[in-house]
């Protein structure tokens, strides 16, 4: 295998990202070879350095004004990358900042397994701790705006609902579909340009076991006069002998 | 944060729901309220007219000559009337009033409600006391001055039509 070859499998092999024959493999070969021990050593050593430098220049960065840079990139609906943070120019300014906003101090945060860092010389990343994310205003994404447009909605939709029903008495009659007739005479619900407040309306009825009928009869006027007719089965009548029957 | 907008958002559009909800059920519950009160104060008149129509030959009553509808089918087929009893009764929301019909059986008027539109809402039935032989419910929203009519019971050869007029004065509120 090439050096460059061996050097990409050491690599990959401090990343750990080996599978497990290879990596039994390597440690095997490297185990009977000096120099792929001190090039295994130097991995770590430059890690170490990359990380004390980082570290070093996180703790000198001054974390207000890089919030303050991408707070003013937000209201400019710029994205927080484009916006250029300051640089650690005035450290003790930063510190005096520090003590004084609730904007939490960056901090360097690495994988899980410090002994598998990334790519051997990872690029540290600034990250904000959860626990201290400030209130301040960032630009939001279309689902959350979705969402809060849809709460303000629904708001707006009860209050409409409120307002209709300010308006709307509760004891208003609902309209009434007509009632059918079983024989030829007028439907009381016939619609004939007289409004419902000025006629009568038979909201229900109840036979029982005799048949009836409902109509309506007109006056001089034009008015409609409901009529509930029902045949008469029992006989109470001393003189009937028998149930009368509706005139025709 | 975006969790935090998106919490505040959905709390605002929450509590302004149930905030809606709260205001619209105390609007109701006190239009209910104050529409029951008003309603159980108001009272209005009626007159109960009892006549006993039959196909034989013979008079109208000229008490019932201003009502054109007892000249109409099928009521032209009675060639006489006899205004049997006229009765004035004074109905208040909920209270039953009776009248004893000449055929032993007992009209029962009940007035539900006067309606915004000034209809009398009444409930009727028509049947031998402790029974339920001929009507047993019939809902009427009767506008002042417009009569209606239940017909049919077989009496003495003849046939009774009940005609029950809402006064047209105005309901009263005691």
């Amino acid at each position: 295998m090439s050096t460059e070859g061996m050097d990409r499998r050491l690599h990959r092999y401090f990343d750990g990202d080996l599978p497990a024959e290879e990596r039994e493999a390597l440690e095997r070969e490297i185990a009977d070879d000096e120099v792929l021990g001190r090039k295994l050593v130097a991995l770590g050593d430059v890690r170490t350095l990359v990380r004390s430098t980082a570290e070093q220049s996180i703790s000198d960065a001054d974390s207000a004004a890089m919030w303050a840079a991408i707070e003013n990139g937000a209201e400019l609906g710029t994205s927080p990358a484009s916006a250029k943070p300051a640089t650690a120019s005035a450290p003790q300014a930063s510190v005096a900042n520090d003590a004084k906003s609730p904007r939490p101090a960056l901090r360097l945060v690495g994988r899980p397994s410090d002994s598998t860092e990334d790519r051997g010389a990872p690029a540290p990343t600034a990250e904000i701790d959860p626990a201290s994310r400030p209130s301040a205003p960032v630009a939001e994404d279309p689902l959350t705006r979705r969402r809060r447009r849809f709460g303000v909605g629904i708001g707006l939709l009860a209050l409409a609902a409120a307002v209709v029903l300010a308006f709307v008495r509760p004891g208003d009659p609902a309209p009434r579909d007509g009632l059918a007739t079983t024989d030829g005479t007028t439907p009381l619900d016939e619609r004939d340009g007289i409004p419902d407040s000025m006629r009568t309306e038979v909201l229900a009825v109840d036979f029982g076991t005799n048949v009836g009928t409902i109509f309506a009869v007109e006056g001089t006027a034009g008015q409609r006069y409901a009529v509930v007719w029902l045949d008469d089965a029992v006989k109470i009548d001393e003189g009937g002998a028998s149930p009368e029957q509706a005139p025709n | 944060m975006n969790d935090e907008r998106q919490t505040v958002a959905t709390s605002v559009g929450v509590s302004s729901l149930a905030a809606m909800l709260v205001v619209t059920a105390l609007w109701l519950a006190g239009g209910f309220v104050s529409t029951a009160r008003a309603q159980d104060a108001v009272s209005v008149h009626a007159e109960v007219t009892v006549i006993l129509a039959r196909e034989v030959a013979g008079v109208i009553d000229p008490r019932l000559e201003h009502l054109a509808a007892l000249r109409q089918p099928p009521f032209n087929a009675f060639h006489s009337m006899d205004v049997y009893s006229v009765h004035e009764v004074t109905l208040s929301v909920g209270v039953p009033s009776t009248i004893d019909l000449p055929n032993g059986r007992v009209l029962q008027l009940i007035l539900e409600e006067v309606s915004p539109d000034g209809r009398s809402h009444l409930r009727v039935s028509i049947n031998r006391r402790s029974q339920s032989d001929y009507l047993p419910v019939l809902e009427v929203a009767a506008p002042p001055g417009d009569p209606f009519f239940v017909a049919g019971q077989n009496f003495q050869g003849g046939t009774l039509v009940i005609g029950v007029q809402i006064n047209r004065d105005e309901p009263r509120a005691h």
